[in-house]
């Protein structure tokens, strides 16, 4: 096997995937508005072809290198690339006005790379044995497991619990339409050929997460461009001191595990796991006061452990098929897409493949460092890039994406009705990561439930249920889920976390 | 003087979606009584959703109060001005589906690209020319070249 998984990881194809992801991903994150998420939407196109190694691995790779890309603006220019840098961007701006910017993104680079690489080895242990504990899965506990993951993605990716419920079931009620799974009966497809296979989920997320981002840019034509800082003013020491690393070794640890935890909860991504660790850091500190005022060790913590919720968010998307966060959602699709189901085969018969693309993300933390400690202090100069230049390139891509899946017109047409859909939704304030995992996570729930009433035979499905320990299990984790806002609310209030709009992070992104 | 209420919009979004779930119940009718039973189920559960937030925009149109400070006054109603552009730049790019579907992608992009980046505010022939032929250019190279993606001439 450890033959098998070198000979995947070590081809020309992979080494360039993972080039390619890790400072495309870092380019991406930077750009305010633009995210991990809509970056892997509007590459999964271009895997299409690839060996399936080569395609995840990139993923991934674009997935932690945006969440790290996403500090660098923040440090220098007080504008997180992504939610999960705002926390950065309060302690890294203070540091770039006192003329220790370079110092910061040092920090940054260091705390991301450490912090992404602990949670790659953490789930290359832990896995494995969650992937085995899903074969004591069936019908019924699919059906469940289902439901639980649009209910805590709906839950927590929402301010509204109504609406995030509504966005989850609305992307179940989209998976209706097609063949049904179970009598092979044509249902909503209105004639359209296109339809009868379902509505694909490339041009639907493609469009919710790449069209619709465009769609909110074009909100602020006219109203002039962003503050541009010349690199040239950036002095100064790049690495953390002897010293400084051995005084951050608990602080590394510590906001690795609790990222790691939090990416392992579904729905809950970057930016609450770097609040997580930035405040617990806080705690820990013996210099509270500096915490908000240019503090080293609240950027090592909240850059540590938004790269580790990358490694957890990885976890119950292999084992179990439920995205620990929107990115993971759409990592979800690349996966499908590549014909890599999640469960235990993904680390029995398919895991050569699952085990090479797990130390390719373990390579690619280690490469973003070190692209990150070259070059990070350039980088800035992408946001000189206008949008002018970016929506086209943006759309045309989409387009391209969209009809390349299927060499389907239909499809573009698909991609632009969510796209509007998208704006819509994130103007009235509705989630759209549940939309695409109710439509992912459709049939398995519709097969679950369906196949379910049939193991029952003459018992009340609620007592058949109730009647397996792992269903009791999830049920509660369920009702745990509906009531996780309500302690997430109570969580940040405890944090005095601010709003994100108030740190210059695009509150309406979704990663 | 009689205080005027205004409707928050979770109402008409809450009674779009509650009308969009009835149809749908009815359109399960048409299909085979087995086919019919799991989206009946679905549909229903969004039926509830959406009347339940139907409710909550009634609850909050009468007590506005609460709604501020929940949401904020700014998030009340999405005014016009904000849409102005996003919609425009929808329209185009629907203009360029059409193109793509009358003449060919690389016809369509080279009106849409130009087209969309004056929309954007540029107005720099250069930037124009350069983004227009180097995205015709990467799309030919990497997916007509290198992906054999098929684009019908």
């Amino acid at each position: 096997m450890i033959a098998e998984i070198i000979s995947n990881l070590f081809t020309l194809q992979t080494l360039l995937a993972l080039a390619v992801g890790v400072c495309g991903g870092i380019v991406i994150g930077a750009l305010p508005g633009l995210g991990a998420t809509m970056g892997i939407a509007i590459l999964i196109p271009v895997t299409y072809s690839m060996e399936p190694v080569a395609a995840l691995v990139m993923l991934t790779a674009i997935y932690t290198s945006a969440i790290y890309g996403g500090s660098i603006t923040a440090i220098l220019l007080h504008t997180p690339g992504t939610p999960a840098s705002a926390a950065t961007a309060m302690d890294g701006y203070k540091l770039t006005l006192r003329g220790e910017g370079l110092r910061a993104i040092g920090m940054s680079t260091v705390g991301s790379m450490i912090g992404g690489t602990i949670s790659g080895i953490l789930l290359l242990v832990i896995a494995p044995p969650l992937a085995r504990f899903s074969l004591k899965f069936n019908a019924p506990e699919y059906f469940l497991l289902a439901v639980f993951g649009l209910t805590i993605i709906g839950t927590l990716a929402a301010n509204n619990l109504l609406k995030g419920l509504i966005s989850g079931v609305f992307g179940l009620a989209l998976a209706l339409v097609g063949y049904d799974v179970m009598y092979g009966t044509p249902r909503f497809d209105y004639g359209f050929t296109a339809l009868q296979s379902g509505i694909q989920t490339v041009p639907a997320l493609i469009g919710l997460f790449s069209l619709s981002q465009v769609l909110i840019q074009a909100e602020n034509i006219g109203k002039g461009t962003d503050k541009i800082l010349d690199t040239a003013e950036l002095k100064g020491r790049f690495f953390p001191t002897k010293q400084e690393m051995k005084m951050l070794i608990p602080n590394f640890i510590r906001s690795s595990v609790l990222g790691l935890i939090v990416g392992i909860l579904p729905g809950a991504g970057g930016d609450i796991g770097s609040w997580v660790g930035y405040n617990e850091a806080k705690r820990f500190s013996k210099h509270k006061e500096e915490f908000g005022n240019g503090s080293i060790e609240g950027i090592c913590a909240s850059e540590t452990a938004n790269n580790a919720v990358t490694g957890g968010a990885l976890i119950p998307l292999l084992t179990l098929g439920i995205p620990g966060s929107s990115a993971a959602a759409v990592l979800l699709g690349g996966l499908m897409i590549h014909g890599l189901t999640p469960g235990s085969a993904l680390f029995t018969t398919q895991g050569s493949t699952t085990y090479a693309i797990i130390i390719g993300f373990i390579i690619a933390n280690i490469l973003m460092g070190v692209v990150g400690m070259l070059a990070s202090k350039y980088v800035v100069n992408v946001v000189k890039v206008p949008y002018n230049i970016l929506a086209p390139i943006i759309i045309v891509l989409s387009v391209v994406g969209a009809y390349a899946i299927n060499i389907s017109f239909f499809d573009c047409c698909l991609m632009a009705f969510f796209g509007i859909l998208g704006y819509y939704m994130r103007k009235f304030d509705f989630p759209t990561a549940p939309v695409v995992l109710g439509l992912i996570l459709g049939s398995m729930a519709e097969q679950g439930l369906l196949r379910s009433i049939v193991m029952a035979k003459e018992t009340n499905l609620l007592v058949y249920y109730l009647s397996r320990p792992i269903c009791v299990v999830l049920i509660l984790m369920i009702v745990f889920a509906l009531f996780a806002p309500v302690l997430m609310n109570k969580l940040s209030e405890k944090m005095a976390k601010p709003d994100v709009a108030s740190t210059g992070a695009d509150a309406n992104s979704d990663d | 003087m009689k205080k005027k209420v205004s409707i928050v919009r979770e109402v008409w979004i809450g009674l779009a979606l509650v009308l969009f779930s009835v149809y749908f119940l009815f359109q399960c009718n048409g299909l085979n009584e087995k086919a019919a039973q799991y989206p009946r189920i679905i549909i229903s559960i969004l039926l509830i959703l959406s009347a339940a937030l139907l409710i909550q925009g009634l609850y909050y149109t009468f007590k506005p109060e609460s709604y501020y400070k929940r949401y904020g006054k700014d998030n009340k109603s999405i005014e016009w001005g904000v849409v102005t552009h996003p919609l425009i730049v929808f329209g185009v790019t629907v203009i360029y589906l059409v193109l793509f579907y009358f003449t060919n992608f690389f016809i369509a992009t080279a009106v849409f690209v130009p087209l969309l980046m004056l929309v954007f505010g540029e107005r720099k022939v250069l930037p124009i020319l350069l983004t227009t032929v180097g995205l015709e250019a990467f799309v030919y190279l990497m997916f007509v070249k290198l992906l054999n993606v098929y684009f019908p001439l």
